[in-house]
């Protein structure tokens, strides 16, 4: 059974005397245990959105999220509290999600204080010294302030908050795009080592081909709230079936001269309105390979290989596909 | 090579006073950027990469100043030149495009009025009819549909994408010879980042500008740049052709960069520590204590700027007293 199951998850923000926002629309998804999903999309494409309706930070309008074989969204108040110890979050700005007057050993505490309030202070003091010592810093840091660490010591302190209530599953909300390239590189190898010791299941959200490659077992490619295509990553990075994630992937600049550049595979446009919704399907309007029928038939996704999942309708595209379209090739330097 | 160069910086000296002690923000920094070509300077926060931007621009204020140096631009020093005197150069012979679009837009000012500003400011008194049609073709020279409605609206009405393309139509509406981008794609969506690139391409090589590309990510620079200038501690640690550079990285800090980038199934070779202080600035290499390459001479002598593979095409300079064949052996490796 997977550690969480979510149908049909959909999510529209109302706003006074406007147009409501379709921010999630009918997202499906399983997480496994001790797997790592990315949802991978641009911005505004309901990623962060999904994430928070999971935690419950938000209310969905329908669908049903399903952690450990329990409803989540039947719990009550302190039903839902208790199962937040299994279901923690690292934010994207380290120091924003910091409460800057506290000190680095109460931030960390607090959950534990929250969940296990009948736990020893010495105890206490033990997890959170333990905890500051997996993420990689110093246990004489807990005195220390939020404002006097560098921007990698403070996501350091928001994966130990994370982690002391010992979750099953933790979301991941873009940990290192505030993060300078190196620093980036030593938290992630922080969440991979956390993930292998303790079986860890990550829903990973980011727009970063390079950090998903590296920390997902299984991909979402998320545009316009809906889930385009999904998979295994080897699959959905190597041979990807929609032309919105294959966009994606070309828009990727290899830091490598030896590779040869990736052939463009250009969108017209930008991503539209997300109050008024194309008919059919959703990235028609910019879509480069797109027949008529794109708009008139159901958008559904559909197996496209084993555990491959894809919603184009003329899928398995071909490179003759986009070279009817295309009007350059390789990029810059390179043309 | 081959044709003059357009800009020239020669050891340019900026420092900060702070309350504790003077900051050496940029530390006899030179390079140069020929006509058609796009020169990248990269680095983490904190190397003086942004400083060394204003320094060229005359925008280094108080508590900052330029103490030593040269910035040649056609021959002309910018920074022996009056407030009124480098006010005119930008703009005319300098185009800026910032990281954030709707920082540098005035969000009070219809579109065309900050057209017509810019213009007026540098060529005296002009009709709005006549700066309304010069500012309709530059906006359809960056590719934006439908100019005329723009120039009626506000900058909050556009979307990243469309919002950075006003932007390099206003650098561009002077006809510069220089443009300098700070981060100008770290903000948009990463299937619109290729469009501005491309744009910005276009513009330098085609027109026969320089561009200065000030970037974190080593993608942009692979991939769109000629050149690549990279900065540690406020100093130029290597410089050289990209496809030179990139391929055999002579210095640590150049090489531990490119190994941060994470890819899949390699394990993430972390650069340990950060930038030091540039108040305290080591007696030695400044890099030293994050280098697995250092030796003993690292941590007092300090290195100059030396040629490194002669053999090379190109320039090729870096600051290291280590061997640059056992540099770039290390990046071999990997392949």
């Amino acid at each position: 059974m997977p550690l969480l199951t979510v149908r049909g998850l959909t999510k529209s923000f109302q706003r006074s005397g406007r147009d409501a926002v379709h921010a999630v629309n009918d997202v499906s998804f399983e997480i496994h245990h001790g797997e790592t999903l990315a949802l991978i999309g641009e911005s505004g494409s309901g990623k962060s959105t999904i994430g928070r309706l999971l935690l419950r930070l938000l209310e969905p309008d329908a669908g049903t999220i399903e952690f450990e074989g329990t409803d989540l969204l039947s719990l009550n108040n302190s039903a839902l509290r208790a199962m937040r110890a299994k279901m923690q979050v690292v934010f994207q700005e380290p120091y924003e999600s910091l409460n800057p007057k506290m000190r680095v050993g109460d931030i960390v505490a607090e959950p534990l204080q929250i969940h296990e309030p009948s736990m020893s202070r010495t105890d206490l003091r033990e997890r959170v010294r333990a905890t500051l010592e997996e993420v990689g810093l110093d246990a004489d840091q807990a005195e220390r302030f939020p404002r006097g660490l560098s921007g990698g010591q403070q996501q350091r302190v928001g994966i130990a908050r994370a982690l002391i209530t010992r979750p099953a599953l933790v979301v991941l909300d873009e940990p290192t795009s505030s993060l300078d390239l190196s620093v980036q590189a030593q938290i992630l190898e922080i969440l991979h080592d956390l993930q292998e010791a303790h079986g860890l299941s990550y829903l990973y959200i980011s727009h970063d081909l390079s950090t998903v490659s590296y920390l997902a077992h299984r991909v979402a490619v998320l545009y316009l709230g809906q889930i385009r295509e999904q998979g295994p990553l080897e699959a959905v990075v190597q041979n990807p079936q929609d032309p919105y994630t294959q966009a994606l992937l070309a828009a990727f600049l290899d830091p490598d001269v030896t590779v040869a550049p990736s052939r463009s595979r250009m969108l017209a446009g930008e991503i539209p309105d997300p109050t008024r919704l194309p008919e059919g399907c959703f990235l028609y309007g910019r879509c480069p390979v797109r027949v008529d029928r794109c708009c008139s038939e159901p958008s559904v996704l559909r197996l496209l290989g084993p555990k491959h999942y894809g919603r184009c309708i003329r899928a398995p595209l071909s490179d003759e596909d986009w070279n009817d379209t295309s009007d350059s090739n390789a990029p810059g330097r390179f043309s | 090579m081959g044709e003059t160069k357009l800009l020239d910086v020669r050891g340019v000296v900026a420092n900060y006073d702070s309350p504790r002690g003077v900051v050496k923000a940029v530390n006899a920094v030179s390079f140069s950027a020929d006509r058609r070509e796009m020169v990248g300077i990269v680095g983490e926060s904190g190397c003086g990469k942004s400083a060394t931007i204003r320094a060229l621009l005359g925008l280094i204020r108080p508590p900052g100043k330029v103490v030593e140096g040269e910035v040649l631009l056609d021959g002309q020093d910018l920074l022996k030149m009056t407030k009124k005197e480098i006010r005119q150069v930008r703009g005319d012979k300098i185009g800026f495009v910032a990281q954030n679009p709707f920082a540098a837009l005035n969000p009070i000012y219809k579109i065309h009025k900050q057209f017509h500003n810019v213009i007026r400011a540098h060529e005296g008194r002009s009709s709005s009819r006549s700066t309304r049609k010069r500012a309709v073709d530059m906006l359809t020279a960056v590719g934006i549909p439908g100019p005329e409605r723009i120039l009626d609206g506000y900058a909050h009405e556009l979307s990243g994408g469309m919002a950075q393309r006003v932007v390099i139509a206003l650098a561009l509406i002077l006809d510069p010879e220089l443009i300098v981008a700070d981060e100008p794609t770290t903000a948009l969506d990463v299937t619109i980042q290729r469009q501005i690139l491309d744009l910005l391409r276009r513009k330098t090589v085609d027109e026969g500008r320089s561009l200065l590309l000030v970037t974190h990510d080593l993608g942009v620079v692979a991939q769109y740049c000629d050149r690549v200038v990279v900065m540690y501690a406020g100093k130029v640690v290597e410089t050289g052709l990209v496809s030179e550079v990139f391929a055999r990285p002579a210095h640590p800090y150049t090489l531990g960069l490119l190994q941060s980038v994470p890819r899949r199934g390699l394990k993430v070779r972390t650069l340990g520590g950060r930038v030091p202080s540039l108040i305290d600035y080591p007696p030695g290499c400044a890099f030293a204590d994050r280098c697995v390459f250092a030796i003993d001479q690292c941590r007092e002598d300090i290195p100059e700027l030396r040629p490194a593979f002669p053999s090379g095409r190109g320039v090729r300079e870096v600051r290291c007293h280590v061997n640059e064949q056992e540099v770039c052996a290390d990046a071999a490796v990997d392949r």
